[in-house]
This record gives structure tokens, sequence and C-alpha cells, in this order.
């Protein structure tokens, strides 16, 4: 109809440059929501296909965590059943019903030797408490929890551990302080494992509100892409346990190589944006 | 804006342009006028929809400039015949206004919402119709005497007009969901220490 009007027209040549000149310009901005459209389509597509990757990778941390607390468990209980179990079995041996037809020095041996025996399940049972909860942890907050461990660590003679605490005016909540112990528990670890180095450092600071803590060691260690590699198979049970509980901290952590090539170094920053009020 | 856009419009239509007396003796005053209402209301919603802090002075100067320049056009010219530059400029502004506005939503970590929100439907408007009338009304000043182009301007126009209206209809049915992007463009990042 247009084209009609265009041809039938007495000034042809402006009618069809307004035609042409309108259909370019509606074509071009047509072709531009068009390609907007295109291109957002393939962003979402892109978004699902990454959020199933990250659903994955939950389900891999998920599991992780569930295996952790199996094996946890299942160590509790070997703990309790072969080491707390046989104490007190053979603690009620001494305490039988024929100890009262004993003679008296017997009787007394028997309930001496079943007090040691008993002393030395209640320490049994301490030291599973322990490894549950750190007291020091509890009491004393993490710098005198890290140092706890790094001496017993340095104590061995193998490695020289150390930790120097720059920016902890107070303690985080108690929750926090287990989570980044427990981080802090399998890096060191691992290290102590794998990595055959002759020091482990680990420093902290406070900044921007989020609290830092780095470690350092010489050893063999792994960078960013191993980690994530590694969270992605089946295996590295305990660097999914640290991506979980860096996850429940809403931490990022970062694996690197010192530029000198000398050192690993394992940052870890949570975002404790009430650090102040924290009492 | 949108909304006062509409009621701007359907007051435009239903009582200015339909008065005959009224439109016989300053129908290009009152387009001049128009232009100017909806240069001034689109420029709003642009200067509410774009992010960039740096675009939104960019909209506040342009719109500081070209609005100083249609007020002095309606006082400058006879009102005779269409006046091709100011309904021009304003098309082309709208234009980049628009582009860019897309083009902000193209870096959007979220398009989630984007096709539910009524704004992109006001912009896809805005864009069909500033692209489709720029030729028109630049030939308009010339040409609007001539029946022939009033016949193809009118072709191309209405058409258009019919369009936008619709699209903006449909914005108007569209529910905004306000999500919060995952990683907003200009966010503040803090450094390590």
């Amino acid at each position: 109809m247009i084209l009609l009007q265009i041809l039938q027209s007495r000034i042809p040549s402006v009618s069809s440059a307004l035609f042409f000149g309108t259909m370019g310009m509606l074509a071009l901005a047509i072709g531009l929501i068009v390609f907007i459209v295109f291109h957002q389509r393939r962003v979402i597509r892109y978004q699902g296909q990454l959020q199933e990757l990250e659903e994955e990778q939950q389900k891999l941390l998920l599991n992780a965590s569930i295996r952790w607390q199996e094996e946890e468990r299942q160590r509790i209980a070997a703990d309790l059943h072969d080491d707390a179990g046989p104490l007190l079995a053979t603690a009620r041996l001494y305490l039988n019903e024929n100890l009262v037809h004993q003679d008296i020095n017997t009787q007394l041996q028997s309930i001496y030797n079943a007090k040691q025996i008993i002393d030395d399940t209640i320490q049994l049972i301490r030291n599973i408490s322990h490894s549950l909860m750190p007291p020091t942890l509890k009491n004393f907050g993490l710098e005198s929890a890290v140092n706890d461990l790094f001496q017993k660590i340095s104590g061995s003679g193998v490695v020289n551990a150390s930790c120097r605490f720059h920016d902890y005016r107070q303690r985080l909540r108690p929750e926090q302080e287990l989570l980044i112990f427990r981080v802090i528990q399998e890096l060191v670890n691992n290290i102590l494992k794998h990595s055959s180095s002759s020091f482990i450092h680990v420093t902290q600071n406070y900044s921007e509100e989020s609290f830092f803590i780095r470690l350092h060691h010489d050893g063999r260690g792994i960078t960013q892409t191993d980690f994530d590699r590694l969270n992605k198979s089946a295996a590295g049970l305990g660097l999914k346990n640290i991506q979980s509980r860096a996850k429940v901290l809403q931490a990022k952590i970062e694996f690197e190589r010192d530029l000198s090539q000398t050192y690993f170094k394992v940052t870890l920053e949570v975002p404790v944006e009430d650090y102040e009020l924290i009492q | 804006v949108v909304f006062f856009l509409a009621i701007y419009l359907i007051f435009f239509n239903f009582f200015v342009l339909s008065n005959v007396q009224l439109r016989n003796q300053h129908y290009y005053l009152i387009i001049s006028i128009s232009t100017i209402v909806e240069f001034a209301a689109l420029s709003l919603l642009f200067y509410n929809i774009i992010e960039s802090p740096v675009f939104k002075k960019i909209i506040f100067a342009v719109a500081f400039l070209a609005g100083g320049f249609l007020i002095y056009s309606i006082f400058t010219t006879l009102h005779e015949t269409f006046d091709s530059v100011p309904s021009a400029i304003t098309s082309l502004i709208f234009l980049v206004y628009s582009i860019y506005y897309l083009f902000e939503r193209m870096k959007d970590s979220n398009p989630l919402n984007l096709f539910s929100s009524p704004v992109f439907w006001v912009v896809v408007g805005i864009i069909i119709y500033s692209a489709g009338t720029f030729f028109p009304f630049i030939y308009a000043k010339n040409y609007m005497k001539e029946d022939d182009f009033v016949d193809v301007y009118d072709l191309i126009h209405d058409p258009l007009y019919i369009i936008k209206n619709l699209i903006f209809s449909f914005a108007m049915l569209q529910k905004d969901k306000p999500v919060k992007a995952l990683y907003p463009v200009y966010k503040k990042t803090k450094t390590k220490p």
C-alpha cells in the first residue's frame, strides 16, 4: 500500500527516500531488539548451566559433609568400642561377684586396678570430647587454640609451626571460631600429610569488615586451579570439608603460590560486618 | 512516568487534537508543546532507569540543553509548518538513550526479569517509534503541504503510533519483579589489606 502511494506520488524521490530510510531505521531498531532478546536468552541458558554446575558442586559438598560426619561417627564409635569398651569390661572383671570371697589384699589390689582402669577410661573419654570441641577454643578463643595446636606440632621437632594474630581484639562468634579452627586444622593436617614442609606460619588480620587468616608453608602445595579441580572430583574429602565450611562462613578461600615460588599461601577471608559489636 | 505519559496522551488525543477549531488554528504549536512534554517525561524516565551515574549526568545535561533549545524554538518559529529539527533531535536522543539502556541490560548479570520488566517494553516502544518516525519528521518541514507526502507520512506514522501505544499498554500489564542483581554492575569493590 505504501509502495503504491510512492509510485503514484508526485514527489517519488522524497517518498521513496522516506520509505526506504524509515525501513532501514526500523530494520536496525528491530535487529537491535532481536539481538538483545537472543543475547539474553543465551545468557539465561548459560546461567542455567552454571546453576546446574553449582547444584552438582553443592551435592558433592553435601555428600562429602555426610561422609565426613559418618567417618567421624565411626571413629568415635571405634574409640568407644575398641578402647573404652574393653577398659570398662576389664574394670568390671576386677569388680566381679567373686571379689567378696577373696582375701582383703586381693580385694584392695583389684579395687586399685579397677580405679586405674576407670581413670584411663575417663582420660580416653576426655580425649574424645576434646577432639570434638577443643576446650582451649571454647574457653580462650581462636588465637589460643591455634597456638596450642601449633605448639603440639612444633613439639614433634619435624615442622616449625608458628602463628601471629595481628588484630584479634575480641573473639568472633563461637560457631565462626569453631569453623575457622576446623579449616585451619584441616589445612595443617593436609600440609603434614602431603607437603613435606619444614615450616607452617599462620597470620591473622582484620580489614574492611573481613577477618583474614593466611597460612604459609614451604612444602608441596596446591593452587586455586588444583583446589577447584579436586573439589569437582570425587576425591579430596578434606578439601570438600574446607569448601563447605567456607560456604557456611560465607568466606572466600584462595590457594596460591608465592611469586618467588618458594612457598604456598592459603588465604581465608571471612566477612565479619559486626566484628566491633561482638563481645 | 509511563502512567503520566499515558494520561497525557489520552488527554492530548481526545481533548486537544479532537478540538477541530484548536487543531486548525494552532496545530503546529500544539505539536511543539507536545514534543517538549514528551521529551521531559521520557528524559525523566531514562534518568530513573539508567544506572550509570555518568550517563545520568549526561541525561541531565542533555535535558537542560535540548529542553532549552525546544523552548527557544517554540518562541522563535512561526508554527506555520511542522518543525522538523526539535522532533528529529528528540528522536535521536531517545534512540541513543534506548540503545544505552539496552546495552546496560545486556551487561546485567540477572537477565531473568528483563522480559517481565515494563520498562524494557516501554523502551522497545520508544526505540521502534523513534527509529520509524525519524525520517518522516526530517522531511515533514518541507513537504507537509504536499498531499502525497502527507499520505505516505500518515501511512508510516500512524501504524507506528498505534504499535508504540500497544507496546506501552502491554508494558503496563507487566508486573515488575525487582530482583537484586547477583553482581551489580556499579558496585564498589573493596581491596584486600
